[in-house]
Order: C-alpha cells, then sequence, then structure tokens
C-alpha cells in the first residue's frame, strides 16, 4: 500500500503549494535538478525546464492545461548513460507512461530520473491554449482550469480540451515514484502526494509531509473520470474503425497528409535516429513516377503517404501510449491520434500487452512464443 | 551507368514450358527497363544454357543476369557458378523461380504465364540494386571436439584421428562404451557385443591423438565455427587417475551396495563401483552420493586397502578450456521408462524386463553370468515380448524407434538357443520392420526356430488367473487382429522393448550447443535427407542416435559421416563465411538492443562505447529476425537489403501485358511447339 501524505495549500494557491514542494524536493540533494513545466514568460508560452535554483521554481506551473510537446524525450537525454545526479521530473502520466517505454528500448534510463507524476486533468491543443490564455496571469489561468475541470466541465473556458485526454483512461501516474493528486479533492485546502516505489517512500519520508489517508471522495471521483473518458475513447474506436475499414477508406481518411512527417517527429515512442522514409529507400527515380502513373493513368503525389502511416503503426502501434502529440502536430487536421490510438488498442490486445504500464513487460515483438497467435501461424499447438 | 541485364527463361523440358509460355516471358523481359537481351532456353542449367550466360556477359557487356527457373535452392549455385565464370560477381546475379512456384502449381496456362511475367519484372527490378558481395575466409583450429563416448561418439573419434587430427572425447559417464557395453549379442549376427565394441574403446585409450576425458560434462561453448571455445567441467572420481592401476581391490572391499545403473537395476553396485572389467578407463569412481567416507566419514576401506595410494577423498569439481574448430555430438539416447504405462505392470510383477534389463540378464558378465533365468533361479518356460513399448503410439512417441523388432528376434533366437527349445515365445507386434542387410533373412531363420507373433498390441497383463494353467503365470491379454479374436497367453516372463527416447536434458544441451530439437525431441539435422549429419550451426554435426533411434550400423556410418564433415574443416584449415549476412549501420543504430534479443544465432554484440549494436558475421546466419524487426532499418542483410526488396515488390506489382486467352485444346499443341523451337 502506497503511503500517502498531505501538501497543504495556502492562499487558494495550489501551484504554490507545489512550487514549494518541488523546493523541498531539490534541497533534499536527493536529485539534483527538477525537470517540470515553466512558463517562459508571462505570455503563457511554457516548456519542460531543468530547475537547479530553488528561486527559479516561481514560473513552474505543473497544473497548467498546456502539453507542447511529449516531455519523455527530453527525459531521455537527462538520463541516458552514466550520471553522478539523478534528475527529478514533473510529468503528465502519459509521458510518464512513454519515457516507460523508452526506458525498455534502452533509451532512458530509470536509474537515472525520480518521477513525479500528477493527476492530469486534460491539456488543450498548442494554439488552443495560447487562446485560453491570452493575457491574463498563465498560473492564475491553470487554476481556474483545474478547478473547473474538477467541477466536471467540458469545455473550461469555452475551449474543448484535446480529444486524446478526453480519451484518456490513465489520469493518474501510478508508474511514478511519486505521484500528486488533484482528483477529488478540494485543491485550494490541500493535494496529497503518493509514493509507489521504495525511492519515492524514502523521499517521501525524508520530506516529514504529514501522512494522510486516501479520501474516498478520492477514488469515487477518479473512477468517474477513467468511466467518461473510458466512454469517449470507446466511442471514437468504433467511429475511427468505420472511417477506415477499407483501404479506399483509409486513403480517404489520410488523404490531407503531405507527408510532413510532423506526427513521427512528435511521437514520443518513434524513437530511430534515422526514420527509413527519409533514406534511399524512398528515393525513386523519375522514371518510376511515370511508370506508377502508367499504371493507372495517373499518380497522386506526394507518394507513399498512406504507406508511412501503415509503416509507422506497424513499427509503433504496440508502444503507442495515446498522448496525442501526432495529433496536436498535424498541420492539416488529419485526426491521426483517432487512428493511431484505435490500431494501437488492437495491436496491443493481441498481444496482451499495455504500453507504458511496466518496465518488466518486454516490447511484444522482442519475445517469442511458441504457441501464439496459431490461427496465423497454421494452428500448430 | 544504366545496367545491362540479360533475361534467360527456362523450359525446363515441359515442366515449365507445358504450363508457361517461355517465349513469351522472355520476350516480355526483353521490354523491361535496362533489360539488353531476353533469352528463353530448352534447359538453362545445361552447359549450353551456362555457356549462353557468360557468351552473352562478355559479347553483350551484360552487368547483371536473372535467370527464371526452377527453384534456388537447386541450381542458384549452378548460375552463380556461370556469372562467375563469366567475370561477373556472383551476387549480381538473381533467380527467380517460376517452375515450383508457378508451372507446377498453376492450372491455368494464361494465368501462369502472367504470373512468371510478374516474377520476372520483380527480378529485374531487384537485380538493379545488387551489389557486389564477396565470401570472406576464416581460419579453422584443427581439433575436434567430440562429445559422448558410445559406439558413434567412439567411432568419429577414431575416425577423425586417423586423419592425424586431434580430438577431445568428452564422455559423461565413468567409462566409455554407452549402451552398446551394455548389449551382449548383437542381431542379426549374432556377434557378441564385447568383442566387436572393447576393441574399439581399448584403441580410443590407446589413439595418441585423442584426449579422453571421461566423467566429464561440456557446459559452456561460445566462438563460431573453426572457432569455439569449450568450457568442460570434470567431475571428482575420488580416484587418482595416474595412480590407479584398476585392480579392483577397492570395490571388493566397500561395503555400501546400491543398484547399479549399468545393469538396469537389476542387481547391485558398491559405493566405489566400474560398469565392467572392460572398462576405458579400467579405473573405478566412487559415488559420491552413497560412499560412507564421503558422506558420514566413515569406513575408509579403499583408501586403506588400495595397494597404490590412489584414492583421494579431497579431489574436487574442476573445470578446463579447450578451443577447437569443429564440434561432433554423439551424446546418444535415453530408454522410456515404462512405469507410466500401468498396463504391463513394469515395477508390480517382477518378471516383467525391459528390453535392457533383459540384455544385462543375458550378458556373460551380467549379474546372472549369462544365464536366462527369473528371479526365483528358474529359466522361463515361456516367454512374451511386447514390441512398440512408447513407440508408435501417439501418447508417447509417434515414431518407430526401429531397433525393437530386430533385437525381439535376437531374444526369440537367444531363448531358444540358451534354455531350450521347449520355451514358447509370443512376440506381440504391430508391423514386423526388418529393414536391413541381413534382417529379412535373420527373421525368417527365427520364424522357422518356432517362434510364435502375434499381431496385436497388449492391452493389459495380468496375474489374475482365471483358469488353472493360467495360476502363477503373467497373463498377457491382447486382440489377435489377424485372427479378430481376443487372447490370453499366460508366460513367465515378459520383456518390454521400450522405446528409445532422447535424453532426459536434450534441450539443456541443444541450449549450450545452440542447435535445435525436431518435433520428436531429438537433435535437429540441417535436411532429413541431403543433411542428416550437419545441423543449422555451422561446424556442429551430428553421430548417431542423438539424432533419432538408430541401430548399431546406421549409428556407427551416421558418425563417420559426422567425423568426415568434421574433418573436411579441420582438413582445409579454412572455412568461408557467406557475405549475405545482417550488417548494422552505426549511423543509424540507436541501440535499442531488440536485436540481440532476438538473435537465435547469438551473433549480435553490443558496442558499449559506441552504443550500437554490432553483428558477428562469422556467427551471423543472415536469417533476418533483427532486420525485420528493426524500425529504422540500421539492421540489414546484405543481398536482401529494403531497397533491394521494395524493388522487388514494386516489380511484382507492375502492371503486365495480359496472355492472349488460349484455347483449351491449343495449349499442349503450344506449349510443345515452342519448346522444339528452343531446342
Amino acid at each position: 500500500m502506497a503511503t500517502t501524505a498531505k501538501i497543504e495549500v495556502r492562499d487558494k494557491n495550489p501551484v504554490a503549494a507545489l512550487q514549494t514542494f518541488l523546493a523541498q524536493v531539490l534541497e533534499d540533494e536527493y536529485v539534483a535538478g527538477v525537470l517540470a513545466p515553466r512558463h517562459l514568460n508571462d505570455n503563457g508560452a511554457l516548456m519542460p525546464t531543468l530547475v537547479t535554483d530553488p528561486a527559479m521554481l516561481d514560473r513552474v506551473d505543473p497544473l497548467a492545461p498546456a502539453f507542447p510537446f511529449n516531455a519523455a524525450k527530453t527525459l531521455v537525454k537527462l538520463t541516458n548513460g552514466e550520471m553522478v545526479n539523478k534528475v527529478a521530473a514533473v510529468l503528465k502520466p502519459c509521458e510518464i507512461r512513454a519515457f516507460v517505454e523508452l526506458v525498455k528500448l534502452n533509451q532512458g534510463n530509470m536509474d537515472n530520473a525520480l518521477l513525479i507524476g500528477v493527476d492530469c486533468l486534460g491539456s488543450f491543443g498548442n494554439t488552443e491554449y495560447l487562446n485560453y490564455v491570452k493575457d491574463a496571469d498563465p498560473i492564475a489561468s491553470s487554476q481556474e482550469f483545474a478547478r473547473a475541470a474538477l467541477a466536471g466541465e467540458e469545455s473550461p473556458g469555452g475551449t474543448p480540451i484535446a480529444k486524446a485526454c478526453m480519451a484518456c483512461e490513465h489520469p493518474s501516474a501510478v508508474q511514478a515514484d511519486l505521484s500528486i493528486g488533484l482528483v477529488g479533492l478540494d485543491i485550494d485546502d490541500h493535494l496529497v502526494v503518493s509514493a509507489h516505489t521504495a525511492r519515492g517512500e524514502g523521499l517521501l519520508s525524508r520530506l516529514g509531509l504529514p501522512d494522510v489517508a486516501e479520501a474516498p471522495s478520492r477514488a469515487k471521483a477518479m473512477a468517474e473520470l477513467v468511466k467518461k473518458r473510458t466512454a469517449f475513447r470507446d466511442k471514437m474506436f468504433e467511429e475511427t474503425n468505420e472511417a477506415t475499414a477499407s483501404v479506399e477508406k483509409l486513403a480517404r481518411y489520410l488523404s490531407g497528409c503531405v507527408n510532413c512527417y510532423n506526427c513521427r517527429v512528435a511521437c514520443p515512442v518513434c524513437y530511430c535516429k534515422e526514420c527509413v522514409f527519409v533514406t534511399d529507400v524512398f528515393d525513386h527515380k523519375p522514371w518510376q513516377y511515370l511508370d506508377w502513373a502508367g499504371n493507372k493513368g495517373m499518380l497522386k503525389m506526394p507518394t507513399d503517404t498512406v504507406f508511412y502511416h501503415l509503416t509507422r503503426l506497424a513499427h509503433m502501434s504496440t508502444a503507442c501510449v495515446g498522448c496525442g502529440q501526432c495529433s496536436n502536430a498535424c498541420p492539416n487536421d488529419i485526426p491521426v491520434m483517432e487512428l493511431f490510438r484505435t490500431v494501437a488498442a488492437r495491436t496491443q490486445a493481441a498481444f496482451g500487452y499495455e504500453a507504458g504500464k511496466s518496465t518488466d513487460d518486454a516490447p511484444p515483438l522482442s519475445v517469442f512464443q511458441e504457441k501464439e497467435f496459431s490461427e496465423v501461424t497454421g494452428g500448430v499447438d | 551507368m544504366a545496367n545491362r541485364i540479360g533475361v534467360y527463361v527456362c523450359h525446363c523440358g515441359t515442366n515449365i514450358a507445358g504450363k508457361v509460355d517461355s517465349v513469351g516471358v522472355a520476350k516480355f523481359a526483353s521490354t523491361l527497363k535496362n533489360v539488353v537481351v531476353g533469352r528463353d532456353y530448352k534447359f538453362m542449367c545445361s552447359d549450353p544454357g551456362q555457356e549462353m550466360i557468360i557468351r552473352d556477359i562478355k559479347d553483350l557487356g551484360l552487368n547483371r543476369v536473372v535467370v527464371a527457373s526452377c527453384s534456388p535452392r537447386l541450381h542458384e549455385k549452378t548460375f552463380q557458378g556461370a556469372c562467375q565464370r563469366g567475370g561477373l560477381n556472383p551476387f549480381l546475379f538473381q533467380m527467380t523461380c517460376i517452375r515450383e512456384h508457378c508451372s507446377w502449381v498453376t492450372k491455368d496456362f494464361d494465368e501462369a504465364t502472367e504470373k512468371a511475367k510478374h516474377l520476372v519484372a520483380a527480378a529485374v527490378s531487384r537485380v538493379n540494386y545488387h551489389a557486389k558481395l564477396y565470401h570472406r575466409e576464416e581460419n579453422v583450429h584443427p581439433d575436434v571436439l567430440v562429445v559422448g563416448g558410445g559406439i558413434a561418439g567412439i567411432q568419429a573419434s577414431l575416425d577423425v584421428a586417423k586423419s592425424g587430427h586431434r580430438v577431445h572425447l568428452v564422455e559423461r559417464d565413468a567409462s566409455i562404451g554407452g549402451h552398446m557395453a551394455q548389449f551382449d549379442k548383437t542381431f542379426p549376427t549374432l556377434d557378441c557385443a564385447a568383442c566387436i565394441s572393447t576393441p574399439k574403446m581399448v584403441a580410443v585409450s590407446q589413439e595418441p591423438n585423442i584426449n579422453l576425458m571421461t566423467y566429464s560434462e561440456v557446459t559452456e561453448v561460445s566462438g563460431f565455427v573453426g572457432n569455439y571455445q569449450v568450457k568442460i567441467k570434470r567431475k571428482p572420481r575420488y580416484i587418482d587417475e595416474t595412480k590407479c592401476t584398476g585392480c579392483g581391490l577397492c570395490m571388493e572391499k566397500c561395503p555400501k551396495k546400491v543398484l547399479s545403473e549399468f545393469e538396469e537395476g537389476i542387481s547391485m553396485r558398491r559405493a566405489v563401483h566400474r560398469n565392467s572389467p572392460q572398462a576405458v578407463p579400467n579405473i573405478p569412481v566412487i559415488d559420491a552420493a552413497n560412499c560412507l567416507k564421503l558422506t558420514k566419514d566413515k569406513c575408509g576401506n579403499c583408501e586403506k586397502f588400495c595397494p597404490s595410494g590412489a584414492i583421494d577423498y579431497t579431489q574436487t569439481e574442476t573445470e578446463l578450456e579447450l578451443d577447437v574448430g569443429t564440434i561432433v555430438l554423439a551424446t546418444g539416447y535415453d530408454i522410456l521408462d515404462p512405469t507410466p504405462l500401468k498396463q504391463y505392470g513394469f515395477g508390480r510383477y517382477p518378471e516383467v524386463y525391459t528390453g535392457l534389463q533383459f540384455e544385462r540378464l543375458n550378458n556373460a558378465v551380467g549379474p546372472t553370468g549369462g544365464k536366462i533365468v527369473m528371479k526365483n533361479g528358474q529359466p522361463p518356460e515361456s516367454v512374451a515380448i511386447i514390441h512398440c513399448v512408447g513407440s508408435r503410439d501417439k501418447n508417447y512417441h509417434e515414431y518407430c524407434s526401429r531397433t525393437c523388432c530386430m533385437y525381439a528376434l535376437k531374444y526369440d533366437h537367444l531363448i531358444k538357443d540358451k534354455v531350450g527349445h521347449h520355451v514358447k515365445i509370443f512376440n506381440f507386434y504391430i508391423d514386423m520392420r526388418c529393414f536391413g542387410k541381413g534382417y529379412e533373412e535373420f527373421y525368417r531363420r527365427v520364424q522357422e526356430e518356432g517362434v510364435s507373433f502375434i499381431r496385436g498390441r497388449p492391452g493389459e497383463i495380468t496375474d489374475q488367473a482365471q483358469t488353472p494353467e493360467e495360476e502363477g503365470k503373467l497373463i498377457v491379454v491382447s486382440e489377435d487382429t489377424l485372427l479378430g479374436r481376443r487372447i490370453r497367453v499366460p508366460v513367465d516372463m515378459v520383456i518390454l522393448c521400450t522405446a528409445m527416447e532422447p535424453r532426459k536434458d536434450t534441450a539443456e544441451v541443444a541450449r549450450i550447443f545452440g542447435i535445435s530439437q525436431g518435433m520428436d525431441g531429438f537433435f535437429l539435422e540441417e535436411h532429413p535427407k541431403l543433411g542428416p549429419v550437419s545441423t543449422a550451426t555451422d561446424g556442429i554435426f551430428l553421430a548417431g542416435a542423438c539424432q533419432g533411434p538408430k541401430d548399431i550400423p546406421d549409428a556407427v556410418a551416421h558418425a563417420s559421416g559426422g567425423a568426415a564433415q568434421a574433418m573436411a574443416l579441420a582438413a582445409r584449415g579454412k572455412v568461408s563465411i557467406s557475405p549475405t549476412t545482417s550488417w548494422i549501420n552505426p549511423d543509424i543504430c540507436i541501440g535499442c538492443k531488440m536485436c540481440i534479443g532476438l538473435c537465435a544465432y547469438s551473433a549480435i554484440e553490443f558496442d558499449e562505447r559506441r552504443g550500437v549494436s554490432v553483428i558477428n558475421e562469422a556467427m551471423c546466419k543472415g536469417c533476418g529476425s533483427c532486420a525485420g524487426h528493426c524500425p529504422s532499418g540500421a539492421a540489414q542483410i546484405k543481398h536482401f537489403t529494403e531497397k533491394q526488396i521494395f524493388n522487388e515488390l514494386d516489380g511484382l506489382l507492375m502492371a503486365v501485358p495480359p496472355a492472349p486467352r488460349a484455347k483449351e485444346e491449343e495449349e499442349p499443341v503450344k506449349a510443345e511447339d515452342t519448346a522444339e523451337a528452343a531446342a
């Protein structure tokens, strides 16, 4: 059973309480720095920032409904290789799950990171977030958003959160060393922090925060939130399956694709140094284009768009954590998150695998089981 | 500069041309991009066919060649050789299969012709992206490791040693000889097993080129063909091999008796023991689990009485490492334990024996001195021999153990010979399989000796008599399937012809040596017909019954085959390594290590300094597991690169002109015409 402690909130300012908590984490000297979302200036722009001086925590805002990119890849850069000191990282649950996948792929190193997850109430797309904040104080906006979202508002401030967040059934980060709880609580009174690992327990006990029992209201609210999101997700799966049920439909679905590869760049688990789609394998000769056009009387340019998405799905759908950064990055509003998540749900179910759940589960294609998929392999039992 | 490709379409007599318009396919090929010449010919693999390619390479300046004919498994090497003779790197050649994959499996002539065109287009598209590759040579360590000292291992060791190469023979047991040392006579010639095997055992011990290590096991193998490093565990004998004279006094003085494994549990041995006076080496071992000195620090008789001071209770397990070039596995077989076949009452009725127990009962140096007697000391008046116990039985082993019919016939004869002609013998068989040299003749001879053969698998052996003449007997309950009648046969003794099965630790041994097991559990050969002694791992060969049930002549022949394969590598001293291995581009590899776990040949290592995976080309078999998984394409198989495969696919998907629909009755005429025209 996880140890849970209380983070007192003063002056109805939960962000300030979190800043104080992170300052304590830094002072503990178990970690040398804290990676956390921080407002760069007063226009709302927010980026994961590596903070070593507690004084610089003043603009750190773990409650911001902003998700500029998936910071799992950033944490890879901060943890891969030999390290003397650890880094604490304040991440969204989907960032933590992506990091878990990258650790399994020998990219990040869990030993060098102390993961702090925060209950995720959802985020806006990048442009929507800037519209939401406008000229207001960004931290005050975040707190307003959190209060509204906790009260069950669908579109705080009139702007809906990203569809990936609406369909996310993992609002809490149980894979983290420490997780900070908001759901089911009055965040103007107190927050909770739970330890899920031995080192999380160790740090929590050193911080000397008062223990608190897990409030029943929290479990109930969390269950309700997950239920609502799961229902949204299942409806999304159904609609996407229908919209992509044949090759023709899939081509129509992806017809806006311009091969910018933004979805691949934004994808936290697309980890190749060099994508096969930028190699000479897809460097076709001029006469080949003419031959292909000749086969059907025409050839849509750019070529290989559907092929690109299918290849990406073949490579990464078992590792997809559903963070939705692909859709966030798509310049043509193709519902790529919906497609990737729908396919990922099926490939992961086929292998009995859940991406990001645990570093103990080996990626499905890296293990051989003699008796799996007998319907495909010819029924050898 | 554009490529210059020559395409050659084979008729293969009517094998291809009977279903494919080879002339039309060749014409179509000549319209493809970069194709300089497209020809058809009756038999491309013939000398004139190959000459045609060589001539065109020279006259037309071809720099790529495609042959559309049979499976590359058959003639790829032939045409690669032709290219090489023409001065072209053999990897600038591509073969496409329009026989097994096309003419033999397609009914419709036009459909087959169109398919052949697609296949040729694919090969042409692919060959554009072929690159020159070169075989690499590695040195082969001249020493050979033979694992297992049964008759197969002995034969392999002697063969290799005779060639002048050094052999390390590792035997798990305290003596070599294996199962054959337990036998009495051998079928069908009835020469005594010891008389023919002990000279070979002695030859092993006297052969200067053989380093015999008994009571030892291989624990680890690393390296690759020609360069294996082997770790060997030498178990403590507690007897100094250099001092022991084999006088046997220790065994006389040892007070501790346990059931003898060599005697198949039908008599006792001492805690210090050896299999027989003919054991090689003739040095006993002290069984640490039963020795009173080693378990309870009592007794010490053997040490007191040993005239040469060879007893050494302080010995411990040692380990040594060897370098060898090739390995011959001759680890033999186990006998199925018939206890689970409860209907036969083995272990319950004292007069039910396994075949091996009967061998010992019959053996001149066995517990009864070769007298065939029951536990009460009396000779049996009637004997039932049950064939196929655990063989040809899907509950145990589906395969036939291949030796039981013949040794059952041997028992028939020996019982008649030793106990007397009045003894009634009943063979319960499914089919008599007497396929070897002199075997059928032996069967006939035994039949004429008055032995009964009953076709049927007994359902039960019981001691519950139903009639006065069944009293005190074992009753074999069976159906005589030739008479279609249920029968009860009362006998004094029952012999079970128990199946030969894979050694209990076959899976572990397969893991150590990096080879596979077949469906039956025995080690898997490279090819059931054309590669029965080699394995999928280069430089590791099989000998004897570890590959599947074998009788002595077959095991010996198989072993000589394994020895010849090992010697071929050792004698040449070099091995050619195929260049179609994987290669991991270090600029693209991101070091996720997934390929390392997937490699079945342990051919990938991680370079910690550069953070990338690296292929050991000598160990890589080019199977493509790594390339198939690697999402970035950093791992690619040379000669099967993504570029080559994508272009092959592109060629396959190319639109080809449809073949004109031929009229049904014209089909054969057309095929013959083209074949003749080409000839």
